[in-house]
Formats: structure tokens, sequence, C-alpha cells
């Protein structure tokens, strides 16, 4: 068994235990009516008389340059509006660095180099209509040079390999935060921690491109019109589609900073973006939209991507050999890991991420454990796979929870008691969550020794675990302002598109909550001109929001019974908000409304002590899998997923338990099918289409049973801590697909041939 | 079906649930603040047409205005009379200037103004989202031409939510967070309408055989049988 962490609840009320609202049920998230509708715009659904569509031209090659352009064929299309190049004087002279594209290397808006398959280089055009854009594009005449293409980072990781982009790193292609070199760091001595186990084994672990597949495809709507505000300075308004949830507001961010101009000058259409789930990748329409309206005079223009282009966005590839040493009782004492990762030839957030946020499975996790010799080292390669970005998951763990499998498979032993002796820090967090997932589970019956139960249809059983940090994203400052309104209630703003996680409604509950305000007088609503960077947006940032809101809420409260105290001639200790009216203690039959006690706001902005979770292990989670293999065919089922979690506290248990459902529905998907495919011969990506890319239906879905834990040890609201990006991975699958079959399958995702390869290899 | 005026507000009241409704009043602009009290559900009712000369581009807000000026000023044209399709859309008979090659997708965001119910994910008849009911049964808006549907009965995600019958799945929906990103529940919502009259109370397995054509990135088909489930019982006991 490991440690024991201590509580840090930081802010005023953690400790509250009586919950009127926080932990209840019930409470429709404030924009359901209109998702369900369809009330709610998203980008692709806005339209206004005379709107007019925009394209680019798309590459067809994996790697190749523009020799020469003739547009004119393509101005002569009926229809046709505009087209202009990458030579255009105002479209070269937008920014080559992009907030929202996280680029390594500087590149053009538009540029006359493509560097993928359906790379957006060269031409944009703008017509009556998509079909009009389609037929100008095609009447363009191109002269392409094809240049050398690499899609496999492993390949391009290769001496003699050609270098991709020589103005990066002439030498190699090996570039991102590594730039010309691994990174490499050591803890202890693992040469001397390898040779002092009593067991050495190599493990391999390989992830390929996974697209997070963005279910609306990009579609930029902008138009300029009269500042409503005014227009002393005779410029115009544009509206713009906002549809980025990290960095907040980044497509109005990028498209003001292209034209030079200030975010006064740039409003945000809808709030809506569907799907993104750590998909950073920003498409040129962002910028481009306004541009080429304001080249029209201000019409509305609609930059569209078809479905087969906005297959762009992929977690990038990942591969990693390591060696671990283990003792006889299961202690893992050495591990040597190597990584080679992919970043994307362009926009990759991959590129950036190396060392703070969003690190690819390395060997980083490892220093959760109590593992006292411990090497990596690991190294971004570029590649001419589609733009890159972070994966959903705590991938980070892959690697360590694949280490345990191993040795426990070695052992004999259940991965579950691995976990335990390893982590370094197992209480309160997770030993409560390993109890109550064995129990959901009722793992204690179903685990074996790998290869040794077989079902009554013939399929092979298997079962594993794996452990995770519940994230609390403590190092990002939360803005929250609240006011009292003239109708007495409380009204909290955010500015950043929604992606669906009922982070406003936590909020609002929790403002409730400490104000003693009713429910319906807090209103968490989205206003797209409130520049606040930030409050909360993505999941496990959503939740840690909470802590910011409660302490907001906690100042504007006293604010109001100091207030309404004078008006009753008490002390503010004599007085409380009780359903939203100022009540004397002493004689609750005596109240008053808030409405006209003034006109009372606060804003605050802070953090929760609690650092970003990357080497604490303060909230857990265990997630356990059972599968069903079918030797004949290698088809696997996922019949059962138990995740335990350890939410710290429940807000909202509605979009709490449903983040860990939609989370292993995702990692099912990663597990079984869901793989970019590129062709290694032209470079062009074989499956960018709904039949062919297979995410999970509702037919897919296994059974999955959320159990939630709170230990009140995390860093929002109450000891509340983060959910969704701890379950996304595939690698639990994997180890239970091993249990099943006796044999390791190392490639993600865990598709049928693979697996009958590995059945095959055991047998040989 | 009357579905003229539907204040979403009157809505959630009726239907019991706290708070205003969000504020995306015409392209979505537009904070809780600057939405009247008794916002009108714009995308439910239709009230906004301009019939275009395709000859000189003139407007007219009424066909058989627009077919008088054709006649007045363009009586040497080739092209002839313009056409129009009348679709039956939630309730509504509505004369509806296509062109013959748009489909019902684009028509009902660029004609008709219902733009946020029939939503394009793949546009190739692959992932749901764009469904409607046409006479009933679960139709893909991206690959039936609009002038298919002359003569059938249209129904999307809007009007059945605006359907008082419906109520109790539009609350059941919102109760259990079927709605993740959002962007596919449209779709998932108006095939749910269609599995609840052809099974009164359906069954976990039909649910998902139903749905199954329905992607939705997020995973969310779990909360839809809860929902659809719920509802169902609901509506069996006369709402």
């Amino acid at each position: 068994m490991g440690a024991k962490c201590e509580s840090i609840l930081s802010g005023v009320n953690d400790d509250r235990t009586d919950f009127k609202y926080v932990g209840t049920w019930d409470h429709p998230g404030r924009q359901s009516w209109d998702m369900i509708s369809g009330a709610a715009k998203y980008p692709t659904d806005l339209w206004m008389p005379g709107t007019l569509t925009a394209m680019a031209l798309h590459s067809p090659y994996g790697h190749a340059k523009i020799k020469s352009l003739d547009i004119s064929e393509a101005e002569k299309v009926e229809g046709v509006h505009l087209v202009l190049t990458y030579e255009d004087e105002e479209i070269a002279s937008m920014p080559k660095y992009r907030p929202s594209y996280y680029e390594f290397g500087a590149s053009p808006l538009l540029g006359d180099e493509a560097e993928f398959e359906g790379d957006e280089v060269g031409v944009v055009v703008v017509a009556d209509n998509e079909e009009a854009c389609k037929r100008a594009l095609d009447a363009v005449a191109v002269e392409w040079e094809a240049l050398p293409f690499i899609t496999d980072c492993r390949e391009a990781a290769k001496p003699g390999a050609p270098i991709l982009r020589p103005e990066m790193n002439p030498d190699s292609n090996m570039t991102g935060n590594t730039f010309g070199a691994p990174v490499e760091w050591e803890i202890g001595n693992v040469e001397q921690g390898l040779k002092e186990s009593d067991h050495v084994e190599v493990i391999e672990y390989g992830r390929p491109m996974w697209s997070q597949f963005r279910s609306m495809p990009p579609a930029y709507f902008s138009y300029w019109d009269d500042d409503p505000w005014g227009n002393p300075d005779g410029e115009k308004m544009c509206y713009v589609t906002n549809h980025a949830h990290f960095p907040s507001n980044g497509p109005l961010v990028s498209a003001y900073m292209g034209f030079g101009s200030y975010a006064d000058k740039f409003r945000a259409l809808t709030p809506y973006m569907a799907s993104r789930y750590c998909d950073f990748v920003e498409k040129r329409g962002a910028q481009l939209a306004p541009l080429l309206s304001k080249r029209l005079g201000g019409v509305p223009v609609r930059f569209v991507n078809t479905r087969r282009q906005s297959f762009d966005a992929a977690v990038p590839q990942t591969y990693i050999t390591a060696r671990i040493g283990y003792n006889n009782d299961g202690t893992l004492h050495a591990v040597q890991s190597k990584n080679v990762h992919q970043s994307g030839a362009r926009g990759g957030y991959g590129d950036k991420t190396h060392g703070h946020l969003v690190l690819p499975p390395n060997a980083q996790a490892f220093k959760s454990t109590s593992c006292p010799n411990i090497y990596s080292e690991m190294a971004y390669y570029v590649t001419n796979g589609a733009c890159t970005t972070a994966d959903p998951g705590k991938d980070m763990w892959e690697p360590v929870n694949l280490a345990f499998a191993h040795i426990a498979d070695a052992l004999g032993m259940p991965i579950t008691d691995v976990i335990m002796k390893n982590v370094s820090v197992t209480d309160p967090s997770l030993s409560a969550c390993m109890e109550a997932g064995k129990k959901a589970f009722d793992w204690d019956a179903k685990w074996h020794k790998a290869g040794e139960k077989t079902l009554e249809d013939g399929r092979l059983h298997g079962v594993a675990a794996r452990a995770c940090w519940s994230m609390t994203w403590g190092m990002i400052s939360y803005n929250i302002n609240l006011r009292m309104g003239v109708d007495g209630k409380i009204y909290m703003p955010y500015s950043e598109a929604l992606i669906g996680t009922y982070w406003p409604d936590a909020v609002q509950l929790v403002i409730a909550e400490e104000m003693g305000m009713k429910l319906e007088d807090v209103i968490v609503y989205y206003a797209p001109n409130y520049n606040n960077w930030q409050n909360g947006d993505a999941a496990d940032r959503g939740s840690t929001c909470t802590w910011a809101a409660k302490e907001a809420a906690v100042q504007l409260k006293a604010q109001i019974l100091a207030t309404g105290a004078a008006l009753f001639g008490v002390t503010p200790d004599e007085v409380d908000l009780v359903d939203s009216m100022i009540t004397l203690k002493a004689d609750p039959s005596q109240q008053m409304p808030i409405t006209g006690t003034g006109q009372l706001a606060v804003g605050f902005c802070g953090k929760p002590e609690i650092p970003f979770q990357n080497d604490v292990v303060r909230t857990m989670n265990v997630d356990f899998c059972e599968v069903a293999v079918d030797p004949e065919t290698g088809l696997v089922e996922v019949t059962d997923y138990v995740s335990a979690h350890d939410f710290g506290k429940v807000i909202r248990p509605a979009s709490a338990l449903g983040q860990i459902e939609m989370a292993l529905t995702q990692a099912e998907g990663r597990a079984l099918r869901e793989e970019l495919i590129w062709d290694e011969n032209t470079g062009v990506l074989l499956n960018g289409n709904m039949y062919d890319y297979k995410v999970p239906t509702a037919l897919d879905q296994p059974k999955i049973e959320p159990v939630p834990v709170e230990t009140r040890m995390g860093g929002g609201a109450y000891g509340s801590t983060g959910v969704a990006h701890a379950h996304t991975n595939a690698g639990l699958v994997g180890l239970a697909i091993q249990n099943a079959i006796g044999a390791w399958v190392n490639l993600q995702p865990f598709t049928p041939d693979k697996v009958l390869a590995a059945l095959a290899s055991k047998q040989a | 079906m009357a579905i003229d005026n539907v204040s979403r507000r009157d809505f959630f009241k009726v239907g019991s649930i706290a708070g205003l409704a969000a504020g995306v009043a015409g392209l979505g602009i537009g904070s809780v603040l600057g939405v009247p009290e008794e916002a009108v559900a714009e995308t439910v009712t239709v009230t906004d047409f301009v019939y275009t000369c395709p000859v000189c581009g003139a407007k007219a807000v009424d066909y058989d205005a627009l077919v008088k000026h054709f006649e007045a000023e363009h009586p040497d044209a080739n092209c002839g009379v313009p056409q129009c399709a009348t679709l039956n859309i939630n309730g509504n008979e509505l004369k509806v200037q296509v062109e013959p090659q748009w489909t019902l997708r684009e028509t009902l965001l660029k004609a008709v103004g219902l733009s946020g119910g029939a939503k394009e994910m793949c546009d190739r008849g692959g992932c749901g989202s764009c469904t409607v009911l046409i006479d009933g049964v679960p139709a893909l808006a991206c690959t039936t031409l609009a002038v298919q549907c002359e003569g059938k009965a249209i129904e999307t995600s809007e009007g059945i939510a605006a359907d008082e019958r419906f109520r109790p799945l539009v609350e059941s929906y919102a109760k259990h967070d079927t709605a993740q990103c959002g962007y596919c529940t449209p779709g998932q919502f108006t095939v749910a309408k269609y599995i609840i009259e052809k099974y009164g109370e359906p069954t976990e397995e039909q649910i998902r055989e139903e749905l199954a054509g329905n992607i939705c990135r997020c995973g969310t088909y779990s909360r839809h049988v809860k929902a659809i489930q719920e509802a169902a019982a609901a509506m069996k006991g006369g709402n």
C-alpha cells in the first residue's frame, strides 16, 4: 500500500456538508431545450439572405508545392464572386503565427506548399454556392511539384529519411519542442535498477493516428456591419463564428489579429461548436471568412469544409518501447522508456505540449508510482500526416498500466494488486475507488490468469483493470463576475463556446448553494462579447471553475447581507439569504426580497491551491473491463465496463456520470475500430468518411456502470475534481484481451486481424 | 398541429423546467438580457419568405406577386414562370422556391429558415444528423431532394419539440442530458418520436436498433434509451 495524502481544501465553505442543490438530480441544462429542438444554431446552421460560400483548394498530394497557378478560367465560372491566391497582398500580409493553431513553425495563412493530403493551399474561391465553388476550384490550373512524404513517425525517425521541414530542422525530422535532440530525464539509476530487479521485460505500446472526429464539419460564418454601439471611427463591425475551446475565443482572436485590429471590433456568433474534444486545430476559415467578406463589401460569407476535408484533426502516433524491471513481490523497480512521437505537419498541438499541458504517453506517469529508477527519452518527428492535436484522454497512464499488466501476468497475480502495490499514494482515493469498483464489477469472481477461461459459446473471456488520475485543472485562474440584477436575480456571464459538458449548469448549482438563492434566480448565461478569458469550458476545467464561482458567490452574498441588514436595522450576522429572500435569523417569517437593495457585484479571479496533477495522486479512478474474444474471427466484444471514479464531490450528477459513459464509449471505439489509415504509396487518407472511419453507434456502446466515489480530495468546489479526461484511452481493452487470449496485442486498435495474429503467434 | 407563436418561456413554465430559455435570437447572437421575455421560437414559425425573380432578381414577399411580376416584366423570358414546390413542413403548407437540385436539408436551411434541426454532419447519408420524418418515417434530408417531398408531410425536430403531445419527450431528453455537444441531438430526437409512435413502449434493444443510424461522437446513446423509455411511459399514461 502506498502513502496517504491529506486534504488541502483551500477555499471558503469547501468543507460544507449540508447541500440543497449540489449533488442533486433533475436540473435540465440551460441550453438543453435549444440543443434538442434544433433552436440552437451552430456555425453550419447560419444562413442569411445573400450568403455566399467560400472554399479552399485542397492538396491531392501527400506533400507538394505549387509551381504555377492559373485562375483565369475559375474566375469565369458562373456564380463566382472572388478568387484569391496565396500571392494576394492582403492574404500574404496576414500573420504567420496564429494563436489557435499552436504551430511550431510559422506558416502563411494560405501558402504555396501543401504539407499533407487535404491541406488547404494556394487558392480560395467565393461563389453563390458550394457547387459553384467546386466548379471554380476544378477550373484552376495547378502545376504541382510532388515532394517526398512520410506518414509514419517511425519512418521519419530513420536515418536517411527525407527532411520534410528543413526550415525547422535541416538535419533531421525531429521537431517540436524536442527540436534536434530527444528530451531525456532520469530519476535514480535505471541501468543499476534493471540489474537489481528480479525480472526484466520489454514492453511495446503503439497508437496510430486517431481522429477525434468533430461532428460538425468546420464552418466559419462572417459578415461586416455597422457597429450597433456607435461608429465613431467609421469602421465596420466584424461578426464571426467563434468555435474553439482552447484557447478561449481562438478564432476571434485570430480574426482580429489578422487585421491588426482589436477585440472591440469583432463580435462572436453562436455559443455552440459541437464535439471537439481536445481538438485545437483551427482551420484557416477562421481568418479567411472575415477577410473574404470584407473584400466583398461585408456580405455574409460561409467558409465550408466537406466531411472528407474535416478529417484533418487527429491524435498523433506514439510508439513506446520500454524495459521494465520488477521484483517477485510485484513492485516495479526500474523503467527505461523510449518514445517516438508524431508531430503534425502543420498546426500540431503535439508540437507545443511537450513538458507541460498535454503529454503524450511517455514515462511521465511512472513518477506517480513508487518505482525508484525511471529513465525517459522522447522525441517528436514531423510527418505529412494531418494536423495533430491532443489526446482527450489521459494517455500518460497507458504505459504505466501496461507495465502493471505485464507484472501481473508474469507473476500470476491480479493487476488490481499490482496497482495497489505500486501507485505511490493510495489513500484515500485509490483505495476507495479500487474497493468500490471491484465490488461493482465482481472482480474477485471474474478474474483469472491469462487464457484460462472459455465461455459457453466458445469465446475467450478476459478481464482487466487500470488506474488513472482524476484531474483537477489547478493551473488556471478562473475569472468570475457575479452581479445582482435589478430583477433580484444573480447573473454570471461567460463567453466561451460550449462543448457540452454542462459546466455552466454545475456553476449555477454552486452559486445558488452558497448564496441561498433559488436555483431559478441564478442565471449563468452566454454573453458572447464578454471576453473574459476564462471560465470553465472543457470538462475538467469546468469542474474546477466551480471553486472560483463559490468564492465569488460568498463575497456577493456578504455584500447583499450587509445591505439588507441595514434595511432591517440589524447587523449582517443577524440576517441570512434563504430562497432568494433576506431573512431575519431570529424570526424567519420576516423576509425581504433582494430586489431594490442595491446594485451589487463582485469580480473574483483565482485558482484553488491544488496544482495541476501531473505528479499528484490526489484523486484517482479505476476502470474495469470485461471482454469476450472469438478465437475463430478475432472479434472482440466489450461486455462490461465499470468505472469507479473519485469525483471528490459530485456537483451535478447527471453530467458527472454522463461524462464517464461517454468517455468510455469513445474509448471502446478507439480500442476496437478507430484508426486513420493513410496509403503509404500516395500519402492519401483512405478512410476519411463516415462509412470507413467507424465511430461507435448505439449498437456498439457497451454496458457501462459509473460508480461515483467522493473523497473531497480534489481542487474544485467542496473538493470536487474533473472526470472525462481520465477515461477515453483504449489501453484497458487491450489488457483484457491479453487476459482472454494469453498473448499481447501491442498496437491499437485491437482489430480482428491483430487479435488473430497474436493468437497464432502464441500457438506457434 | 398548431405551432404558431410557441413561446419558449411558456414552454419552460408548463414543462416545469426552471430558468429562462437561452437566447438564440436570429443568428444566435445575444444573451439572455437581449431576448424578450416572451421570445417567440422563430425557428418553429415560418413567417419570412422571399421569392426571387430568376431573370432580374427582384424580390417578392409572396409567390403570386412573383408570378405577376414575372408575367408583366419578362413575358418573353425563355426560362418559364418560376415554379415553387408545395411542402408541408411541421403542419404548414408552404410554397417554397427551390432549385431542382436542392436537397431537403439545403432547402430547410436556405429557403425555409429551419436551419437548426436537420444538421449536416456527413452530407452523404452516413450519420443521421439531418434526419426528418417524411410521412412519419425517418428520412435523411441530405440525400432527399426537396422536390421529391411534395405532397408529403415533413416533420423536423423544431416541429416535434413544439408539439404538445411530445412535451414529455423534450422534458425527458433535457432531464437526462441526452445532448452533450448537442450537434446530433435533433436528429436523434426526431427518430425518438418515430420510435415511440412505432413501438409504444420500446425496449432498449428496439431503441438502439432504431438509433443505430445516428452517429453521436460524444457517446450519449445510453441517455437516449433512458429518455425515450421514460417519455414513452409518461405518454402512455396520458401525458
